[in-house]
């Protein structure tokens, strides 16, 4: 008896899924209204609303940026977590197997990483703060960022990262995409204006546009830095083996 | 006559870089072991994807453009070859032996191994 109820609840609930499924709007046809009402006004408006020439930055930073502030609380949410599992690294108590291996680093890869690392991190500091032009932006220039930290640790050892990026540095520098879009909304809420406001009515006409340019390149910045920070520190988190 | 030129020479580099590609997704497949597959893999990088950006900056006639397509070749093959040195000095020193070839002997002399390194 009870299992036919349950049986029976399911099956209303599988038809009142069906009929949603069934009054959707064709999936990739054209008439849909994300592609109807949304789509033309991002593409005619954006970029005089968004203050971006890079219309994705502008609908990421602008129009859904509240969105893209909860994303970067993810991030930190998750270093926090891996953080909670595996604990900080320290010098004292830990080092790494490059550190440990008997291996002798090859002298081909030491000098190449060597020649290369400042390269990726000036590329990866150029699509950060090109975000807003071309294609690109913090999270892309963050990943590059914590790459660059994951081939010089993978090459050089452990100690080197630590001591290159100390740890005072970077539990600082980890906050900064929350902290970025901090800064840049409270500058609104400063002027009476809607947390997250670009556009200051106060400021002269002419500098509303650089000074909208700049609070998004505030936000980019810290998301930037932030998310590299937080890779390189996940990282160093999961390398770290402990001294015996 | 120059564009004639020209532009028979980044046909001829871009067939090169093709080709390379193709030989080198064929040898990732097909090849037996680790360092086969290396040098099968490292070719795309270095010759296909390099002869390709080469004709591409020739096509530009090596403008900032193409300049910039020099620069990238250059750290494409760089970077992929000492990728390639890396991973396969590191197979070697955790003790993968390189593949032989081996023959089967399906009728032995004498009672001895079927299988012979030759």
């Amino acid at each position: 008896m009870k299992k036919g109820i349950i049986i029976f609840a399911v099956f209303l609930f599988w038809l009142l899924l069906v009929s949603a499924m069934v009054s959707l709007p064709p999936m990739g046809s054209p008439e849909n209204p994300a592609y109807s009402h949304i789509v033309p006004r991002y593409l005619e408006e954006g970029v005089e609303e968004a203050g971006a020439h890079n219309i994705i930055t502008g609908i990421i930073l602008n129009y859904r940026g509240y969105d893209t502030m909860g994303e970067v609380t993810v991030i930190l949410t998750a270093l926090m977590g891996v953080l909670a599992v595996l604990g900080r690294e320290n010098l004292l108590h830990h080092t790494s197997k490059v550190d440990e291996s008997t291996i002798e680093r090859s002298v081909i890869v030491k000098c190449v990483v060597r020649l290369l690392v400042p390269f990726i991190i000036l590329f990866a500091l150029y699509i950060i703060l090109h975000g807003a032009e071309s294609p690109g932006g913090g999270f892309q220039g963050g990943a590059i960022l914590g790459a660059s930290v994951i081939a010089l640790t993978l090459t050089f050892g452990f100690s080197l990262t630590v001591k290159k990026l100390p740890l005072k540095y970077r539990t600082v520098f980890e906050s900064a995409g929350p902290l970025g879009f901090f800064i840049s909304g409270v500058i609104g809420l400063f002027c009476g204006l809607n947390f997250l406001t670009y556009i200051i009515p106060s400021v002269a006409p002419a500098y509303q546009d650089l000074i909208r340019h700049l609070l998004l390149l505030i936000i980019e910045i810290g998301i930037g830095v932030g998310g590299g920070t937080i890779i390189a520190s996940v990282f160093l988190a999961m390398e770290k083996v402990g001294k015996e | 006559m120059l564009d004639i030129f020209i532009n028979t020479l980044v046909i001829i580099f871009a067939c090169i870089g093709i080709f390379f590609f193709l030989v080198g997704t064929l040898g990732l497949i097909r090849l037996p072991d680790v360092y086969t597959r290396l040098h099968a893999g490292t070719k795309c990088d270095t010759l296909g994807a390099g002869s390709i950006l080469f004709a591409l900056a020739i096509y530009e006639r090596f403008s900032i453009n193409g300049l910039k397509m020099v620069v990238l070749a250059f750290l494409v093959m760089v970077a992929s070859s000492t990728t390639g040195h890396a991973i396969s000095r590191a197979a070697y020193k955790i003790g993968i032996m390189p593949w032989r070839k081996k023959v089967l002997d399906v009728f032995p002399e004498e009672e001895s191994e079927n299988v012979t390194e030759s």
